[in-house]
């Protein structure tokens, strides 16, 4: 969504296709112009990514009132009509109030009130609920897939909660040290990950099943992303590494024998397959 | 009713600090060794009219009753003669106060209008050549002392250029040369201010948010980032106003100016630097020191 | 939950009350107080491992501080050892400490950037003279460092220098320097990759196995009690709305609150699960 900090980040390449046109490449004031309209994004923190001086009234309206030059009057009534929509009790007195004012959870609701006002066809939803309460982060989710439903917009729902994921999504990326390790539907992956990260990760979480029996975890730590171990970034931490694994970066592929669509950057996934 | 409750309570505070003020000041001036009947009277002075001035003055009674006198008083508004003039201090105070808080207010209005769009270029184009230049010379301005810049100000405007005046208070003309020498160091200051807390801010979560709603760049500065970086301006404004009240008695004695300074350097008498009064330094300093005090002990040396 | 066996447990706690005083700004005078932990009662057994959970802001926490004398109940009991040690002086609380330490959450904030893995560990011989001469500090510090699977060659090196994986290491030997009878963990694992907190958890479970330690294990997560915990109290503002041993409360929860943790839990195979 062009919003890298200017001097600290910068695109060193590769392509971002969004309805054929390479955002990448395209200047930072383009890419803006899609922002809200067509892209849409909420963060982790609600309360900082609220402006603290301004009524959540005003903030909710402001899409409307820059994007869309609506009149004041009319793009409070807007706002208020999401407010309502996305589940603030008491809307109608609520909306003069500041963002301070408000619990965590209906804080993110205000976000996501925001980030659906111009009618996105993409929502980025980066860990839109890692700093609330379990309860509060049920709500919010379903808060956001009965929105999809409704809108038919996609969402990217970025987490470092399998289980988060899992509801909401169909298909998942992994990620580890800055790449796509596995890509394939939630079900592919979960239940036949091709990646021993994928694996090892799934393994770490405490289970029902796995109750007083001792934790399968990754051994070692994530790596330090300015040194990245050469060939295939994991080695260090996988079982299954062997020498080619330590010179040769392995190619996000298909393992031979399984569903199209499940892919994985890993010299050994038919291996990695056949044990689990 | 919350902003009033606050206020009150802000007031209440205001009370207990001014009563400590008055102490402190009350101690510093009794643990001076200098005598001031001794000060009036002048050497020559025989041991009876001492005496008799110390009854005059009060300062034979006790301590404890002395102190409890000068609160009394203090607390409608009579804070004694001075002790150089025999005119109450509340006279000498009215008679030029307006003069010198004129004089920084307009400093300090000036102070606002420039720093601000300099503070918000250097930001905007950070490390940029602009940035460097506008933090390169705030550094040095406020590195100059205030009465070099008045008299080279004076030098160059009056007496070269013949542009403005240059003493006395006789028209709007006269302001401008000792507002401009007041406000520069506060200049300085601002524009970092304004700078790194817009820096700040643009790092924050909500301006990315603002971003992501696709506003241009411009409504994401105003009004996003701004009302948000103007929260430390308008606080550090507030507590440094008192500064700028004490260094416009320094500037006013470079431009002859009627304000607070004429209080102090009209007796001729050469025991003024041990005036018992607090003294304060004469560079700007970060706290809001109490205006009076301030304002009353200038640095007689500068004048000398 | 009866003492069956005659001796008191290694921790009772009976009746807590904690509030903290709500101050006026003006001259800092009490104008009332937030009620954050009500009547709570529960026993620590020793080699026993009891879990608090509950949402952030009901009071987890604040048991903690309270047990460990950094807070002042304002009601109630809390024995050690059968002992009442709620209005002890900090200097009888010294003595308490030996044997009750604590790990903190955040494994950046609660070590002193300034010390060396082998001078944090040695900082509780030195304020508790006697219990291992200086001579033989190096040598033990770099066992314990070894037996929470650190490398005892890094003793000189300083906190900053190690991951957020290997902190919470350094914080747990730390606390087991004195060879303590409870440890209290606040959030321990909570700042932790999953990978990574898998590994914690078994070292906590080693060390329970080890040195007979009992748990008081505070955590907001529910797959991480379920799979440590003997027994757990769920906490809700501040009051225990229910506690049982663990298999019983998560297979039938009684309370409603509970009910809602539980359903709110993200299930990492949704698929799996026979209620939804
Ligand atoms: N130092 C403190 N001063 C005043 N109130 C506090 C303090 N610490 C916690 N509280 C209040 O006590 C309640 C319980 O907090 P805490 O024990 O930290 O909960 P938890 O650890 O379960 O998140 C909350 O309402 C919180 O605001
Ligand atoms: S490529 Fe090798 S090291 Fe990398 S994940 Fe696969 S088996 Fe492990
Ligand atoms: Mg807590």
């Amino acid at each position: 969504m062009a919003l890298l900090p200017k001097p600290a980040g910068s695109i060193a390449g590769g392509r971002i296709i969004y309805r054929g046109r390479d955002l990448a490449h395209e200047p930072v004031k383009q890419v803006r112009e899609l922002c809200a309209t067509e892209i849409a994004m909420i963060f982790q923190d609600p309360l900082s990514s609220l402006n603290p001086v301004f009524s959540i009234g005003y903030q909710v309206a402001e899409p409307f009132r820059r994007r869309q030059g609506m009149g004041k009057k009319e793009a409070w009534a807007r706002a208020l009509d999401l407010l309502k929509h996305v589940g603030i009790p008491n809307a109608e007195k609520r909306i003069r109030d500041y963002p301070h004012q408000f619990s965590g959870g209906q804080r993110q609701r205000i976000m996501i009130a925001m980030a659906i006002a111009l009618g996105p066809r993409l929502l980025i939803a980066d860990e839109p609920t890692t700093a609330l309460d379990v309860t509060v982060q049920k709500q919010i989710m379903n808060l956001l897939a009965d929105l999809q439903a409704e809108t038919g917009m996609a969402m990217i729902l970025i987490s470092h909660d399998l289980g988060v994921v899992a509801d909401v999504a169909e298909r998942t990326a992994i990620m580890y040290a800055g790449r796509i390790v596995e890509t394939g539907t939630i079900r592919e992956v979960y239940d036949h990950p091709a990646h021993p990260y994928t694996r090892g990760l799934l393994d770490s979480i405490p289970s029902t099943s796995d109750i007083g029996k001792r934790l399968t975890p990754i051994v070692g730590s994530p790596p330090n992303l300015l040194a990245l171990p050469a060939g295939c970034s994991f080695h260090p931490r996988c079982p299954f590494a062997t020498d080619i694994c330590r010179t040769v970066e392995p190619p996000l592929r298909q393992p031979v024998g399984w569903l199209p669509g499940h892919e994985a950057a890993c010299h050994r996934s038919e291996e990695v397959l056949a044990h689990g | 009713m919350c902003v009033l409750g606050y206020v009150l309570r802000r007031l209440l505070l205001a009370v207990f600090v001014l009563w400590g003020v008055a102490t402190v000041v009350f101690i510093v001036v009794r643990m001076v060794p200098a005598d001031p009947a001794l000060l009036i009277a002048g050497e020559t002075a025989t041991p009876q009219q001492l005496a008799a001035l110390r009854h005059d003055m009060g300062l034979d009674q006790p301590l404890i009753l002395q102190y409890l006198q000068y609160l009394g008083k203090a607390v409608v508004g009579d804070f004694g003669n001075s002790y150089l003039q025999s005119v109450p201090a509340m006279f000498l105070i009215g008679q030029v106060l307006p003069n010198t808080a004129l004089l920084a207010v307009l400093a300090c209005a000036l102070a606002l209008v420039v720093s601000f769009p300099l503070g918000l270029i250097a930001a905007l184009r950070v490390n940029g050549l602009a940035d460097r230049a506008v933090t390169t010379s705030s550094l040095v301005v406020q590195a100059l002392p205030g009465f070099w810049v008045g008299v080279v100000l004076l030098l160059i405007f009056s007496r070269t250029l013949k542009w403005l005046p240059s003493a006395g208070l006789t028209n709007a003309q006269s302001l401008i040369l000792p507002a401009i020498v007041l406000a520069l160091p506060f200049i300085a200051i601002l524009t970092r201010l304004t700078r790194s807390g817009l820096l700040e801010v643009v790092g924050e979560g909500y301006i990315q948010t603002a971003r992501a709603k696709g506003l241009a760049e411009r409504t994401v500065i105003f009004p996003h980032a701004i009302r948000n970086a103007t929260i430390p301006i308008v606080t550090v404004v507030g507590l440094e106003f008192g500064t700028l009240l004490g260094g416009a008695v320094i500037t006013e004695t470079v431009f002859s100016f009627p304000g607070s300074d004429g209080c102090w350097s009209r007796p001729s008498r050469p025991a003024t630097t041990t005036s018992p009064r607090p003294a304060s330094s004469s560079s700007p300093s970060p706290s809001s020191s109490s205006t009076c005090s301030s304002t009353c002990s200038t640095p007689t040396s500068i004048r000398e | 939950m009866a003492d069956t066996a005659g001796d008191p447990p290694l921790l009772r706690v009976t009746h807590l009350k904690v509030a903290y005083p709500i101050r006026s700004s003006v001259l800092m005078r009490s104008i009332g107080e937030n009620l954050a932990v009500s009547d709570v009662s529960f026993d620590v057994r020793a080699g026993e491992t009891v879990g608090l959970v509950g949402e952030s802001g009901s009071g987890k926490s604040t048991i903690a501080r309270t047990v460990i004398g950094l807070v002042k109940p304002s009601d109630g009991d809390i024995e050690f050892e059968g002992r009442s040690i709620s209005g002890y002086s900090s200097r009888r609380m010294k003595g308490v400490r030996r044997d009750m330490q604590m790990v903190f959450q955040d494994p950046y904030a609660s070590l002193n950037p300034r010390l060396t893995v082998r001078d944090l560990i040695a900082e509780a011989w030195r304020v508790h003279r006697g219990i291992v001469p200086s001579n033989r500090w190096t040598a033990e510090a770099k066992e314990l460092m070894e037996r929470v699977g650190m490398n005892p060659d890094y003793a000189s090196r300083y906190p900053h220098q190690f991951s957020g994986g290997q902190r919470q290491r350094i914080g747990i030997a730390r606390a087991l320097a004195l060879r303590p009878k409870l440890i209290i963990c606040d959030e321990a694992v909570s700042a932790l990759d999953v990978s990574v907190q898998a590994q914690v958890l078994n070292l906590l479970d080693d060390l329970q196995t080890e040195f007979g330690l009992a748990y008081l294990f505070i955590s907001h997560d529910l797959s991480v009690i379920e799979h440590l915990c003997d027994r757990v109290l769920v906490l809700n503002k501040g009051v225990v709305v229910e506690q049982n041993g663990t298999r019983e409360l998560f297979e039938d929860p009684q309370d409603e609150y509970t009910k809602a943790l539980l359903a709110a839990v993200p299930v990492v195979r949704p698929w799996l699960d026979p209620a939804s």
